[in-house]
């Protein structure tokens, strides 16, 4: 079929060839004019946030373009895919830091960040998670803060409903359904402890199973939910047909993926975890099994994001660890990526996430050493030591090496974005 | 220029100012939007560019001649001698000398790749811009695009207390 294209007469004598024309671009004509839509969206939108927050005091107009949110979104897709790291300390600190880092290019983190917490310092905290430019600091005691460390917005959740979880985790991801940021968290109502009477060989033995009432309860931003200012609330969701444990989240596109108990028996006697897929979508859990390698997701094992599937990382010795993957669907079909040789031995935890570069991804080591681990071959990469080689510019003339100091160096992926937290007057 | 052989379609491109250019297909398709038109049957062998005067289009050629890929071609260039990663040097090197152009061709060169869709042109021309208006100041940049500043002082003065320190 052909589109309707206009012939046009010859104008100026020339042979009467065939000829076609090209249709006439929409707006103006004079020439050295650049249409509005190719001066925001193919050149400012290459601008760095910083640029571009100054460039909003040029005309109202420009305001109005550079924070709608088709070019925010569009920043964003060009966005260039970095890093942060978020270093913590073992008890609360008086400051929270967020630091730009390039890993692989530089050993020195660049200071983005800083916000003060008086009198008490910000509380211990859990892996920072990101969506879109903004960064999550789940508290380990329940408050939740939200910032976007390029334009400076830093933001305290409401609080959620109370829980008798001594520690809890929060989950954070885009809602591609409805175009809105969600934060998840996860909470104990009460529990009761029943006594069982199990016959073994030779008498019997009494055990008690703890049941648990448990809630879940999401807060959405963004899109046009945010405008409202009563959107600025957490409401409950469906309960989780088990508890959800304190282990971080993991947000793929369109679902949250908890780990929870299955079953428990006390005194502590773990019998199995499952994974809780929540679905952004209808709002409902679905549940699925851990991978063949483990039906416990134990202190050592994490959950993780690769690309888009989710990870699960084993580790049943110091040394070493089991990279699984399952494909998001109605089922997660678990398959064995690659088993790693760690070069130094893991104490706590190692924990993944993408690069660049698809045939490799970072790994951090009890949030101590970044490596660059190549799927392909299982080859492993040095990228940086942190307590001993990261420098910590801290943008006041002062580069810092913080050392054994600091608990863990939380390395998180990131994109520079101009994406608004709260909706701007 | 290259030269016209055997068996190569050629394709001429009209400005609006009546000069002619007869050019490769080939070097033509690199224009995302006459490629449509080509694929979709509905150009003949003239094809009028609207709003890109000759000065203009004649450097648009310039540049697709430079980079269509020479792959396939028959005896096109001799390109099948030089490294690929050479290639991509010297192409760099050229695009560079090939941008140092005055603003204003500079920006009849951006309508002129974002309506004629070439990527590469475009990408070239708009990062130039982006280099060197990043740090300007708002005078420049008003001056720069001919955008009038509509706020009045004590607006102004809010917003960039706002984001006071992206003006440190």
């Amino acid at each position: 079929m052909k589109p309707p294209i206009s012939k046009r007469p010859c104008r100026r004598g020339w042979k009467s060839s065939p000829e076609s024309a090209l249709p006439l671009p929409s707006g103006s004509s004079s020439s050295s004019f650049i249409p509005d839509e190719i001066i925001f969206f193919e050149i400012l939108v290459l601008l760095p946030v910083k640029s571009l927050l100054r460039f909003q005091a040029v005309c109202k107009s420009w305001r109005a373009t550079l924070t709608s949110t088709p070019f925010v979104r569009r920043h964003l897709e060009l966005s260039r895919s970095t890093m942060v790291v978020v270093p913590r300390k073992y008890q609360a600190s008086r400051f929270l830091n967020v630091f730009s880092f390039q890993p692989g290019e530089s050993k020195c983190a660049e200071l983005m960040v800083r916000k003060e917490f008086q009198p008490h310092g910000i509380p211990a905290f859990s892996i920072p998670l990101h969506c879109d430019g903004l960064i999550l600091i789940p508290a380990l005691m329940g408050t939740i803060f939200i910032c976007n460390p390029a334009t400076g917005e830093f933001v305290e959740l409401p609080p959620g409903s109370p829980s008798l979880l001594h520690e809890h985790r929060v989950a954070f991801g885009f809602d591609p359904w409805s175009g809105t940021y969600k934060v998840a968290r996860h909470f104990i109502r009460s529990y009761r402890d029943i006594p069982q009477m199990d016959v073994e060989e030779g008498g019997t033995t009494t055990t008690t199973s703890r049941e648990y009432s448990c809630g879940h309860e999401m807060l959405t931003f963004g899109g046009d939910v945010g405008k409202e200012q009563a959107a600025w609330v957490w409401k409950a969701t469906v309960d989780p047909p088990y508890p959800i444990k304190a282990r971080t989240p993991i947000c793929l596109p369109g679902a949250f993926f908890w780990s929870a108990l299955k079953s428990m028996l006390l005194p502590a006697k773990v019998i199995s975890n499952v994974i809780l897929r929540f679905s952004l979508l209808d709002e409902t859990f679905t549940v699925h099994p851990n991978p063949p390698c483990s039906d416990i997701l134990g202190r050592n094992d994490s959950l993780c994001a690769l690309g888009e599937k989710l990870c699960y990382i084993h580790s049943t010795s110091p040394w070493d660890i089991s990279i699984w993957l399952a494909e998001d669907g109605p089922n997660l079909a678990w398959s064995l990526c690659r088993r790693v040789c760690l070069p130094i031995p893991r104490m706590l935890l190692a924990f993944a996430c993408a690069s660049t570069d698809r045939d490799k991804i970072f790994i951090s080591v009890d949030a101590c050493i970044l490596l660059r681990c190549d799927l392909r071959d299982g080859s492993l990469e040095e990228i940086i030591n942190m307590p001993r080689d990261m420098l910590y510019d801290l943008r006041n003339g002062r580069k810092i090496n913080i050392g054994a100091l600091f608990v863990a160096h939380y390395t998180v992926p990131y994109v520079e974005s101009l994406l608004r937290i709260r909706p701007s007057r | 220029m290259a030269t016209r052989e055997a068996g190569k379609k050629m394709i001429m491109l009209k400005s609006p100012d009546g000069m002619e250019f007869e050019v490769e297909e080939a070097v033509a398709m690199e224009s995302q939007t006459i490629r449509k038109m080509i694929e979709d049957d509905c150009a003949d062998t003239a094809i009028l560019i609207p709003n890109i005067n000759s000065k203009i289009l004649s450097r648009v050629i310039e540049y697709c001649n430079k980079h269509v890929p020479t792959t396939g071609a028959t005896g096109a260039a001799a390109s099948d001698t030089v490294a690929p990663a050479a290639l991509a040097e010297d192409l760099k090197i050229w695009d560079a000398e090939f941008i140092k152009v005055n603003r204003a061709t500079r920006f009849d060169l951006i309508q002129a790749a974002s309506y004629l869709n070439i990527k590469g042109l475009l990408d070239l021309t708009s990062q130039t811009t982006i280099d060197t208006i990043s740090d300007n100041s708002l005078e420049e940049i008003r001056s720069f695009l001919s955008t009038k500043n509509d706020y009045l002082p004590e607006e102004e003065q809010t917003i960039r207390r706002e984001n006071q320190w992206a003006f440190q």
